[in-house]
């Protein structure tokens, strides 16, 4: 299940009113919107939702009912467990990992950018970023993870040659395992152009 | 004379004659508006507070010379306070006699800040202009010393007005400041945003110059490179430090 997935399904379970009607749809061997509402004494539309929600996930099948000329749709409780499962790591993708290890960097010139420095003034706490100009002007402060900022301590000035990010690691005394979290700032760093690369 | 190639002229002028000149017309002014009697004890104040000022940084810095110049501050006020006719001569003559001794101190330059000529002196190798400042410290590299090397070279540094030490738990600060005032009265909390040079206990060195000194030069220096030649002249004055070679570090300052 993707994350996406996992986070509508996540909301409609987190409703105050779906226990409720979870036990309505075990109980009832169908049941239409207009009923559930009626019984939950939640509005019709409200109760529509959660139901299309449902069944878009496949937790209930719909079926249309024709009455009078009047078609509506009853829903019937499909699945009687059901769970969420998320696969985080498929929230980080390793081959960005690749493409960005071949980056060599450096800080931009007049990149606008404000380094905090840490007390022990060997490496960077924070650094805030400007976007745009004048009054709409808007302002943003990452905190950094001590192995974030000593790499940014390392990071080459805007006037020397441009450097590998494993030599800057390797300067910095990171270790190789936490390359994720390094990246994670180096992508920030280039989508805010503090940083140029070749 | 001073001759700074690499830093603004102008503004070392007016740093010394602005001051005088505002002092002059600050005494003139209060003599027409206030009289006399209230501009004698109202310079006297004054004096006794510069009195103070010179007796921190003599604490601070152990400069000897400062004697002088708190001396100088207390008999002024003194001499021209009604204290005592009998004292008021021997008052006089002890300022006239400090005085000399401050005109001496001024002409060989015993209590200077040295700060603009550290400044000049790191940014005399310096041949490149590519501007590339940045708002945060530079790793220089490393450097061979003990921690008591550190400190002894600090200590001497404030003496002589060189630089002003933070020591901290593994590491020594030095401050270049113009406005060492600050520092001795431990004002500046933060000063890790002005220019200074610090030594950790691993040998590590790093650098950070601040924006307001980099607009003191004339030209946008390559700014990588003037933080490595500042860097470099504090790790040559380490060196002669530990090769008892310390009058050799104020000949290099005192050469421009």
């Amino acid at each position: 299940m993707n994350f996406k997935k996992a986070s509508e399904l996540a909301s409609l379970i987190s409703r105050d009113y779906a226990e409720e009607f979870f036990r309505l749809l075990v109980k009832y061997k169908d049941i239409s919107a207009s009923e559930a509402a009626s019984r939950l004494n939640i509005h019709i539309q409200t109760a529509q939702t959660f139901l299309e929600g449902l069944h878009s996930h496949g937790i209930v099948l719909k079926k249309e009912i024709i009455e009078k000329k009047r078609p509506y749709f009853r829903y019937e409780l499909k699945k009687g467990i059901f769970s969420i499962d998320i696969d985080l790591f498929s929230l980080y993708n390793i081959n960005d990992e690749q493409k960005i290890l071949k980056w060599k960097i450096r800080e931009k010139k007049n990149s606008g950018v404000v380094f905090g420095t840490s007390r022990e003034s060997d490496r960077i706490s924070s650094v805030q970023f400007f976007i745009g100009r004048g009054r709409t002007r808007d302002e943003r402060k990452i905190g950094l993870t001590k192995n974030q900022g000593k790499f940014l301590f390392f990071l080459p000035f805007p006037t020397e040659p441009y450097k590998n990010i494993a030599d800057i690691m390797r300067k910095a005394e990171i270790d190789k395992n936490i390359l994720s979290e390094i990246l994670d700032i180096i992508e920030i760093l280039d989508k805010y152009n503090v940083i140029e690369k070749t | 004379m001073k001759v700074m190639l690499k830093l603004k002229q102008g503004k070392l002028l007016l740093s010394v004659l602005l001051p005088l000149v505002g002092l002059i017309a600050l005494y003139f002014l209060l003599k027409m508006s206030v009289g006399r009697e209230i501009t004698r004890y109202m310079l006297s104040a004054a004096s006794f507070v510069f009195a103070i000022y010179h007796f921190l940084i003599l604490l601070r810095t152990r400069n000897f010379w400062y004697v002088i110049s708190m001396l100088f501050y207390i008999f002024l006020p003194l001499t021209l306070l009604p204290v005592n006719r009998n004292l008021t001569g021997i008052f006089g003559i002890t300022t006239g006699i400090l005085i000399i001794f401050l005109f001496y101190m001024l002409f060989t330059r015993k209590i200077q800040f040295w700060n603009l000529e550290i400044l000049e002196l790191a940014a005399r190798p310096v041949d490149e202009s590519s501007d590339g400042f940045t708002p945060r410290p530079f790793p220089a590299g490393k450097a061979e010393y003990s921690r008591q090397d550190v400190v002894d070279i600090s200590r001497f540094l404030a003496k002589h007005m060189i630089a002003f030490p933070y020591f901290k738990e593994e590491k020594v600060f030095l401050l270049i400041s113009g406005n060492l005032l600050i520092h001795f009265l431990f004002l500046r909390k933060n000063y890790l945003k002005d220019t200074f040079i610090c030594f950790d206990d691993n040998g590590n060195l790093s650098v950070n110059i601040s924006r307001k000194d980099y607009q003191k030069y004339r030209e946008e220096l390559t700014f990588d490179q003037l933080c490595n030649s500042l860097a470099d002249l504090f790790r040559n004055f380490l060196e002669l430090y530990q090769n008892d070679e310390k009058n050799r570090i104020l000949e290099i300052i005192r050469s421009l």
